[in-house]
């Protein structure tokens, strides 16, 4: 137990840099204002985020109980976290048990498989506690505010978040762990690894929605109506059909402090026990082998002859290029990224795509397009599309993490005679290109579901790019000002590193501000043209003095760069 | 080729000089080794040659240029392969290869000839397709050499290129590096093995605790005495 929790300490201190951290306090205080600074920064940054976010979580609230069921937000609350941590913890776990790079440390170690896995465990679910904390408390303190529950309430409500994340990471592991024991030594894990998480994922969603079916086939035996609005907790009910054991977590705050409160929670912790007893009785047969058969280093010695190295040699491009083909392989090359960053895109259409093969009655899904032609707002649907588009395109990491994906490798791009410039350039261009292909399914689902003319269709997608050049150049211009390049393990550049939510931000205010002035113009009476000359006018301004600014500083920041 | 001229560097945490006061000249067809202990300023001098640390103060040129000011046309007559060549792993032999042609603007018939002569040379043909992650240290270090000299820089500077080295690949790399200087140009390289320093170098400088303390062809540090050996020089000076 002992070299258990030795092993748990060490994994925890190694990840999250602790000794790093007391080494910088022992020998340079200053570095330790940087973190200070950038948590008093986020918190004046995103006031107005979490301002709107509660009076958004509180008019919530008060629709609830004004149909006598305020607590469903509670279960919004629990269901989001346990998604968030399902779709974005299952990368962090695979790549947690199969991929860091202590293991080569850790396997060699009288340690058995089961005590490197629960470190690999305490480790992701450390930093899942982080992910959903801001999704969870607001809605919890709302709750906890308006409702003036017992003040049991707060301690369940403890006890329930620190549970949260176990059961989902414990489902991704049970169904991880026996498929990763099937990838071959010959083929690329970490592409086996990004496959199967797509798949693992599909499965889930599916699951959710097949639960949810029957939990609507039910209600609409009886009336949807009165089954969702005047039966006790029945939209809690309808809503925890994606996962029934979440309406425990729910209920075990809802009642909090009683007798039932207590049960619920007890059988939230069994499954949790359950669970977490299956994926180590698995662990136990299959982790070492899975892990170790993905060690076996891939190479297929293929000579090459002179004509064909002539034909692979031959071809010049121009540095810019060179550099965008560096970027593109290199990306699409590390399946991580290429599932962090997707994934994120693909999550909504998969959702919009699921929600309309899989409900049962056409009469269930609302008739947008209807609705649309009704209000007559086709003028304005570009707006709309760059909005959101803008909005998306803050959500991905291509832009803010491109400096700080280079790692230790940017040793090269400070000693090739390519200037800064030209190399951000091409980063730009990169992400660009990468974004317009994560939003892509989005724009086509939401123009076929909305049956959006195409006019206005292509407007949106052009004044989207011309919108996501400004977005992507300011995340590009922060992940410059603050890279991180001394990570060890490609998932930990976006783990271990805030410029997404710094860019986030950004993109949050950059998208706000067009909002604003569109809806100004709009209401001054202008013509449409005028609206839309003053939008363009607005992002190219801001595309173009971002441009600037990258181009002004990039080789001062180069040079300050030391690795 | 290159002049070191009154160089320093501090690190932000440490108050010691990693470098002080440091000066260096490296002659056009000239091998110099820069021998020294284990962080006596080695790896920092490099780094602030090729341009990947900033140096607190001195200059640095070659072919009179200013790294600092002419940054990109020094970088086109330099070759650098660092102590630890970590690569783009996940890319093909050959794609770095190309990549790095690309970016120092490589003509095609060079590219060809350079890449098929190297590779065949240090016996990478057979391995060129694959990702870089597949090989081992010492056909990495051999790629980031062929890389280094796919433009024929001027100036080859190199760290520790022997670490890690099998004895075959060992003897290539310093016949490559003899052929390059037998071109005119000039190669400066770091390394703990005062055995190929001896036998390969035209002249040595040793550093420690940042300070140039020696430095001159081996007769000079010998000072008359034939029979002593560059080992026995280097621990005098250095524990001295």
């Amino acid at each position: 137990m002992k070299k258990w929790l030795a092993l748990i300490k060490t994994s925890l201190k190694v990840y999250f840099g602790f000794s790093l951290w007391r080494y910088n306090y022992q020998n340079d205080k200053k570095k330790l204002l940087q973190p200070l600074g950038i948590a008093l920064a986020m918190i004046a940054g995103f006031a107005p985020i979490i301002y709107a976010s509660i009076k958004l979580i509180t008019a919530f609230y008060d629709m609830g109980a004004a149909i006598g069921q305020p607590e469903f937000i509670l279960m919004l609350a629990v269901l989001g976290s346990l998604l968030i941590t399902l779709v974005f913890g299952l990368i962090s776990l695979l790549s947690g048990f199969y991929f860091s790079n202590d293991l080569s440390i850790l396997v060699p170690l009288p340690l058995t498989p089961v005590q490197v896995l629960t470190s690999k465990f305490v480790q992701v679910l450390a930093t899942e506690y982080l992910s959903i904390m801001f999704f969870f408390w607001p809605t919890v303190i709302v709750y906890g505010v308006k409702a003036q529950p017992s003040l049991l309430y707060w301690l369940a409500s403890l006890a329930v978040f620190l549970l949260l994340p176990v059961i989902p990471l414990l489902i991704a592991g049970i169904l991880v762990i026996p498929l990763m024991r099937f990838r071959r030594a010959s083929s690329d894990s970490e592409r086996w690894s990004a496959v199967l998480s797509i798949i693992i994922l599909v499965i889930v969603l599916a699951g959710q929605f097949a639960f949810q079916r029957m939990a609507m086939q039910h209600a609409t035996d009886g009336s949807l109506e009165q089954a969702l609005f005047q039966t006790s907790l029945g939209l809690s009910k309808n809503i925890s059909g994606y996962f029934p054991p979440s309406l425990w977590a729910m209920l075990a705050l809802h009642k909090a402090g009683t007798l039932a409160g207590c049960g619920y929670f007890l059988l939230f912790a069994l499954l949790a026990a359950v669970l977490g007893v299956l994926m180590f009785m698995l662990a136990k047969k299959f982790f070492y082998r899975g892990l170790l058969s993905g060690n076996e280093k891939r190479a297929s010695k293929r000579a090459i002859d002179e004509e064909q190295l002539t034909r692979a040699a031959g071809k010049h491009r121009s540095a810019m290029a060179a550099m965008f083909v560096r970027e593109w392989k290199y990306f699409w090359r590390n399946s991580m990224w290429v599932f962090n960053n997707m994934i994120g895109a693909l999550i909504l259409p998969l959702i919009m795509a699921m929600t309309f093969l899989m409900n049962p009655s056409e009469a269930a899904i609302p008739d947008f397009a209807g609705l649309l032609q009704k209000a007559n707002i086709w003028g304005i649907m570009p707006l709309i599309i760059a909005g959101v588009s803008m909005g998306l395109g803050g959500m991905f990491e291509v832009a803010c993490y491109a400096v700080s994906r280079e790692g230790q490798l940017f040793w090269i791009s400070k000693v090739i005679p390519v200037a800064p410039a030209v190399q951000l350039r091409a980063k730009m261009w990169h992400a660009l290109v990468m974004t317009i292909i994560a939003i892509l399914p989005t724009w086509i689902l939401t123009g076929v579901i909305l049956r959006i003319p195409l006019l206005y269709f292509l407007a949106g997608i052009a004044l989207s790019i011309l919108g996501l050049w400004g977005v992507l150049a300011s995340g590009l211009l922060i992940d410059l000002i603050r890279p991180y390049l001394t990570w060890d393990h490609p998932n930990k550049v976006a783990k271990q590193n805030l410029n997404i939510v710094f860019a986030m931000f950004v993109a949050i205010w950059i998208t706000g501000i067009g909002a604003f002035l569109a809806v100004k113009l709009i209401s001054l009476k202008l013509g449409l043209w005028q609206v839309y000359a003053g939008v363009i006018a607005y992002l190219l301004l801001l595309a173009v003095g971002l441009e600037l600014i990258l181009r002004k500083i990039a080789a001062r920041r180069y040079a300050a760069i030391e690795v | 080729m290159l002049e070191i001229s009154g160089l320093s560097k501090s690190y932000a945490s440490s108050k010691v000089k990693a470098i002080d006061n440091l000066n260096l000249t490296v002659n056009s067809g000239e091998i110099f080794g820069f021998l020294g202990p284990n962080g006596a300023g080695k790896t920092t001098t490099i780094k602030m040659v090729v341009g990947l640390l900033n140096p607190d103060s001195g200059t640095i040129k070659v072919n009179g240029l200013d790294n600092q000011t002419a940054t990109l046309e020094v970088k086109k007559q330099i070759g650098y392969v660092p102590d630890n060549p970590d690569l783009y792993d996940r890319l093909t032999g050959l794609e770095y290869l190309n990549f790095i042609a690309d970016v120092y603007e490589v003509n095609e018939r060079d590219r060809r000839t350079n890449i098929a002569r190297y590779l065949e040379m240090f016996d990478l043909t057979g391995a060129v397709k694959d990702v870089i992650k597949s090989y081992s240290h010492g056909m990495k270090q051999k790629l980031a050499l062929t890389s280094a000299l796919l433009h024929e820089p001027n100036l080859l500077i190199l760290d520790e290129p022997m670490v890690g080295l099998d004895p075959k690949s060992a003897h290539l790399f310093k016949t490559v590096l003899r052929e390059h200087c037998d071109k005119g140009k000039s190669v400066f390289f770091s390394t703990h093995i005062l055995d190929v320093a001896e036998r390969l170098c035209d002249r040595v400088g040793i550093i420690s605790h940042g300070k140039l303390i020696a430095c001159g062809t081996l007769d000079q540090l010998r000072k008359g005495d034939s029979k002593e050996t560059l080992e026995h020089i280097f621990l005098e000076l250095t524990e001295s």
